[in-house]
């Protein structure tokens, strides 16, 4: 008998469960979808860091990326393999032949490799590697403009590097199929970084069969190391490893190197002193001609010529000949690789900001909904603990609505979050790298954290709630809840403003901080808003500003030009003269410039940093401004060199202090001797007169810096075609297209400050809508009242809106302090290595945070007018039911 | 023409599937400076007439004149001007901002009608000098009541209109408040209109219209309206 009573009683508590969320779908939906944002918002941009490391990962695995990169300033030969092959840990040792060419037809340059399948092994997207000698695997930035199948023509290069003119045997090839090269994840500059070298052209690539090229020299050697594990790239271990091996390499290879120059030099000599012998012997005869007929002393005179000649070349030979420098880097110098995987490392730091803050808000938000919830229940909760309910059933009802809110609001979140947010977030991270497509993991510390913390806090703020409430007397409950009473509020001690203030500010003062938590939390809905717009915009700004500040404010020239290092003398005068006076040119100053690795008192060294040295009586100070921290000018001298200022950040270099320069041969100790503004790239600044009392030699030029005249496009296009063109020029840098590079990293920011803006503005819009109306339904009999009074629907809207407006204007000051600080914290952190962030804010953005947040109060005042137009006032000042 | 009529009156709510007629065909007068009670069992239909009557709902049919005025014909905004300055309003529930200070509660009033009475003069009119900085929790119902009906006379209406004001009090402050409530008609001209369902209270009035089941039944004019104290119930 009681079973069957009992199970009747269930199935009407359990429909009164399902038609709660019925009646109130507005609240439930307004749970659901907080709920829904946190988590999309929190999770989606968490876990985007994780997924950006995987995909590098993978591809490095993919690609078999090298572990250790040889170039040197000699081609390399087979005993530079045998003698690398050698070392201890060497798995696989690899020639590599490239060389750059043109593709006939486009304007980019084209980098010719040998395919390899064993080491930076293309990603073929369409087609297939080259089977046969004539096929080319191209770049697949090119898929638009060719086909499989068709015939591209390559052109010999116009200039000479140390192969002959003639580095293939053929240079028609046909396209077998595309490709993506980890060598050239960076869709816009070339990552082989040598001097000058920061072209900004699109540049593309190919692959063909080995036997193509004709030198049995190459230009680099790549190889695998025991224990090499892509899945480790850029832990620190991973990272000590690497710098280890390039020590113990770059150690053997100088040794080597010493070896090799003493013996070519030997062979050199052996033969220098053969032909002085033979020289000498032939003089010797010559000098007595009586003997010989005349055929005999014609041809003792033309032998003569001969040794002369073979003397001469020796002669020069010597003279061109030099210790051979190596070079070694190791996958983390491949810039646009350690750069992806930096920007993941940054994003992390700035996603547990940004997903923190939002999300804590967003379960706040929920909470006092179902609380609220709750609270508005109570008479209905008395009546059924009165019944004989125990306290468990009654609670189910709101523990089962939570319940379901959140688990909607955490399987739409978590569907949003990794399928369009992270998208979104990884697309604007990788937009200017090439990579294959993200691969999509799950991260179940983060899922569960987040998903879990929502839940929780969804229904157990109910549930703890009902039994908090529970707790008390049913003739307590049913009494309702004896409305708070008034009190003065703090501010009406101060009589000098309390008696200035208006009826209506005085009521509404009263209002506001008579409702703590409401207040609160508008603040921190409003706050939060606030702060995330500030730092979307600003964020913006920064990047923005540096890209002015840099190539309008510090850089004064335009174009470098390097010297091909193996072009005669001669060559090179010719090249000057022609620069001298070219119209388009109107100033210009020697430098010698390197590409240099530094190290400071840190363990870190930073290998991309370019030295330059202005010649003896050259000035620098007309191309470039250089100003340090502070602001004031300072002139490049002898006391020491200028360093940029990240570059200084980095290696924990202060003004005054020391920092060790490895330059080809040798290490070096420089004194810092102020630390310069600059936001792109690192360098050091010295003059002749200080780098030759570190080094104990003189500087030669090698490069100019340019400064051009304004003028049309297609005459600086010329210009800059013509230099490249030289065989005398070895590279011509085109600072307009560094700027690019910039412009392009300020574009892939902005997908991500529009996300962030929308985010904020979503949160700002949910909270307020929530607070809004958890306020009108609260005051309801307040806002009856003064309706019947008599006050004219805007009236009772400015009621509240005041209010509101208060609140805002509290939340918008602790909301930009907050972004300010943010703001700082990331400038810091998120940028890539040879970029700094301007840590400047403008007005402009303080202003527009203020205006799209009151822009958002409006919409809000809008929709609160709407409801309080239909509040109906009969229906709530009828007697307490 | 007499000071409020109700001609014809109709109001039908729909509750569902099916319909409630709240007032059907409801007809009467009432002249000014009455006090006039309105009297009938719980359902009757007495507060609609008296929401219809303050311009806090329309009728469906039929037309409620104001001092010459046919307030059926007013849209949302006039109504609510017609209330702002010509209606005073008195609850059961009292209905003050618990917010605000007895003398806040007034000037709520008072700050939007320009021909307001001065809030502590009617505060003083009601007996309520001590109280003026007490906020709404810190003094009795009785005191409560008071208040409300300071602010609605404060705003100086035409018409004064309590719905059972003294429906949550005990005896003794319901007397004094009905008392009040008379000596304000009669000091101030303020035509006053009760609901009651205590028929014991009728003879105070001047006029006592007989609600019941939607329409009125009878509708009595005392020529000598008795003062409260002499009532008992």
């Amino acid at each position: 008998m009681k079973k069957k009573k009992e199970r009747r009683r269930r199935s009407v508590l359990s429909k009164d469960m399902f038609r709660e969320i019925g009646y109130t779908k507005a609240r439930f939906i307004s749970v659901i979808f907080m709920i829904l944002l946190g988590v999309t918002v929190s999770v989606g941009v968490k876990i985007t860091s994780p997924i950006m490391k995987e995909t590098l990962r993978n591809y490095i695995e993919k690609a078999q990326l090298y572990d250790i990169r040889i170039t040197s300033d000699y081609p390399l030969e087979e005993d530079d393999l045998a003698a690398v092959r050698g070392q201890s840990g060497v798995v696989l040792a690899e020639a590599g032949h490239e060389t750059a060419l043109r593709l006939r037809g486009e304007d980019t340059d084209c980098t010719v490799y040998a395919y390899s399948d064993a080491i930076n092994v293309p990603d073929v997207t369409v087609g297939h590697a080259p089977q046969a000698d004539d096929e080319i695997l191209l770049d697949d930035w090119l898929r638009g403009r060719y086909a499989i199948g068709d015939r591209i023509v390559l052109e010999r290069p116009p200039k000479k590097n140390y192969h002959e003119n003639d580095p293939l045997k053929r240079y028609e090839y046909k396209v077998s199929g595309f490709a993506r090269s980890i060598l050239h994840m960076d869709l816009f500059a070339d990552n082989k970084v040598e001097m000058a070298e920061r072209i900004a052209a699109p540049r593309s690539f190919g692959f063909v069969r080995n036997a193509n090229f004709r030198e049995k020299t190459f230009d680099s050697i790549y190889l695998r190391l025991d224990g090499s594990d892509a899945f480790a790239f850029g832990t620190e271990e991973n990272r000590r490893e690497a710098a280890a091996e390039k020590r113990d390499l770059a150690q053997m290879l100088r040794k080597r190197s010493d070896a090799v120059y003493a013996e070519k030099r030997n062979d050199i000599k052996v033969k220098q002193k053969e032909l002085e012998e033979a020289k000498y012997k032939l003089k010797v005869a010559l000098q007595h001609e009586e003997r010989f007929q005349p055929e005999e002393i014609s041809d003792m005179r033309r032998k003569l010529d001969e040794v002369q000649e073979g003397l001469d070349k020796v002669d020069e030979g010597l003279d061109r000949l030099f210790r051979p420098g190596y070079k070694v880097s190791s996958r983390y110098d491949l810039l646009p690789v350690s750069e992806f995987f930096a920007s993941a490392e940054k994003l992390n730091t700035v996603a547990d900001i940004f997903s923190g803050f939002f999300f804590m808000i967003a379960i706040l938000v929920s909470l006092t909904t179902m609380t609220r919830m709750v609270e508005e229940q109570r008479i209905q909760i008395g009546t059924l603990k009165a019944l004989g309910y125990p306290n468990v059933r009654i609670t189910r009802k709101y523990f089962v609505y939570g319940s379901l809110a959140s688990t909607a609001g955490i399987i739409g979140g978590l569907i949003l979050g990794h399928w369009v947010l992270m998208p979104m977030v990884f697309s604007a991270y990788s937009a200017s790298y090439n990579l294959p497509d993200y691969v999509l993991t799950f991260h179940p510390v983060i899922v569960f954290l987040f998903c879990g913390i929502a839940y929780l806090c969804t229904t157990l703020s109910a549930a703890i709630a009902v039994n908090t409430m529970l707790k008390k007397r049913v003739a307590v409950l049913m009494r309702g809840k004896p409305p708070k009473k008034g009190t003065r509020i703090f501010l009406e001690r101060f009589r000098l403003i309390w008696r200035r203030m208006n009826f209506f500010q005085k009521v509404s003062a009263r209002n506001v901080f008579r409702y703590k938590a409401r207040m609160w939390m508008t603040i921190s809905g409003i706050a939060g808003c606030t702060g995330l717009l500030f730092l979307g915009f600003s964020l913006k700004s920064s990047i923005i500003s540096i890209s002015d500040k840099q190539f309008e404010e510090l850089f004064k020239y335009t174009v470098t030009v390097a010297y091909n290092p193996y072009s005669p003398e001669k060559d090179i005068r010719g090249l000057e003269n022609r620069i001298q006076s070219a119209d388009i040119v109107t100033d210009m100053v020697d430098v010698y410039g390197a590409t240099i690795s530094v190290s400071g008192s840190s363990e870190k060294d930073v290998s991309n940093v370019t030295m330059f040295v202005a010649d003896e009586g050259a000035d620098f100070s007309r191309f470039i401004n250089f100003r340090n921290m502070a602001g004031d000018e300072v002139k490049v001298d002898e006391n020491g060199v200028k360093m940029t200022l990240k570059l200084a950040r980095v290696l924990k270099v202060e003004t005054g202090g020391q920092a060790t320069v490895s330059l080809p041969g040798e290490d070096c100790d420089f004194r810092v001797s102020d630390i310069i503004e600059n936001y792109v790239g690192h360098a050091l600044y010295l003059d002749a007169s200080y780098y030759k009392s570190v080094t104990k030699k003189v500087p030669l030029h090698n490069m100019k810096m340019l400064k051009l005249r304004k003028t049309d496009g297609a005459s600086l296009q010329k210009f800059i075609a013509d230099l490249k063109n030289d065989p005398a020029v070895f590279a011509v840098d085109n600072l307009m297209t560094g700027r690019t590079i910039l412009d392009l990293l300020a574009s892939s920011m902005n997908a991500f400050v529009y996300v962030m803006v929308v985010c904020s503005i979503l949160l700002a819009l949910v909270v307020l809508y929530n607070l809004t109306n958890i306020n009108i339904s609260e005051r309801v009999r307040e806002l009856s009242t003064i309706k019947v009074l008599g006050f004219y629907p805007r009236e009772i809207t400015r009621y509240i809106y005041r209010e509101t407006l208060l609140l805002t204007v509290f939340g918008q000051a602790l909301g930009l302090l907050l972004g300010n600080i943010m703001h700082a914290y990331v400038v810091l952190e998120l940028p890539p290595d040879m970029i700094m962030l301007d840590p400047r804010t403008y007005l402009r953005d303080y202003g527009i945070a203020i205006g799209i947040t009151f822009g958002i109060t409006l919409l809000i005042s809008i929709f609160l007018h709407r409801k309080l137009k239909h509040v109906n006032m009969v229906e709530s000042l009828k007697a307490i039911e | 023409m007499s000071f409020i009529e109700f001609k014809n009156v109709y109001k039908r709510y729909r509750v569902g599937e099916s319909e409630i007629v709240a007032n059907r065909d409801v007809n009467f007068t009432i002249e000014e400076g009455e006090l006039a009670i309105i009297v009938g069992p719980s359902g009757a239909g007495k507060s609609t007439v008296l929401n219809i009557l303050g311009g806090m709902d329309r009728c469906d049919e039929g037309h409620v004149f104001v001092d010459g005025k046919d307030i059926t014909t007013l849209n949302e905004r006039d109504l609510t001007t017609f209330r702002r300055y010509d209606i005073g309003f008195v609850f059961q529930f009292y209905n003050l901002i618990p917010n605000l200070t007895v003398l806040e509660n007034v000037e709520l009033a008072t700050q939007i009608v320009s021909v307001a009475a001065d809030p502590e003069s009617v505060l003083a009119q009601v007996g309520l000098s001590e109280r003026l900085d007490n906020f709404p929790t810190q003094i009795s119902g009785g005191e409560q009541q008071r208040v409300a009906i300071a602010r609605a006379l404060a705003k100086r209406p035409k018409i004064l209109l309590c719905d059972e004001p003294t429906g949550a009090l005990d005896y003794t402050t319901s007397k004094q408040i009905l008392k009040l409530l008379q000596t304000i008609c009669a000091e101030t001209g303020t035509t006053v209109v009760i609901i009651t369902h205590n028929m014991a209270t009728t003879p105070m009035a001047d006029r006592v219209i007989e609600i019941n089941d939607a329409h009125v039944r009878n509708i009595q004019c005392n020529s000598e309206a008795v003062s409260v104290d002499t009532l008992n119930w």
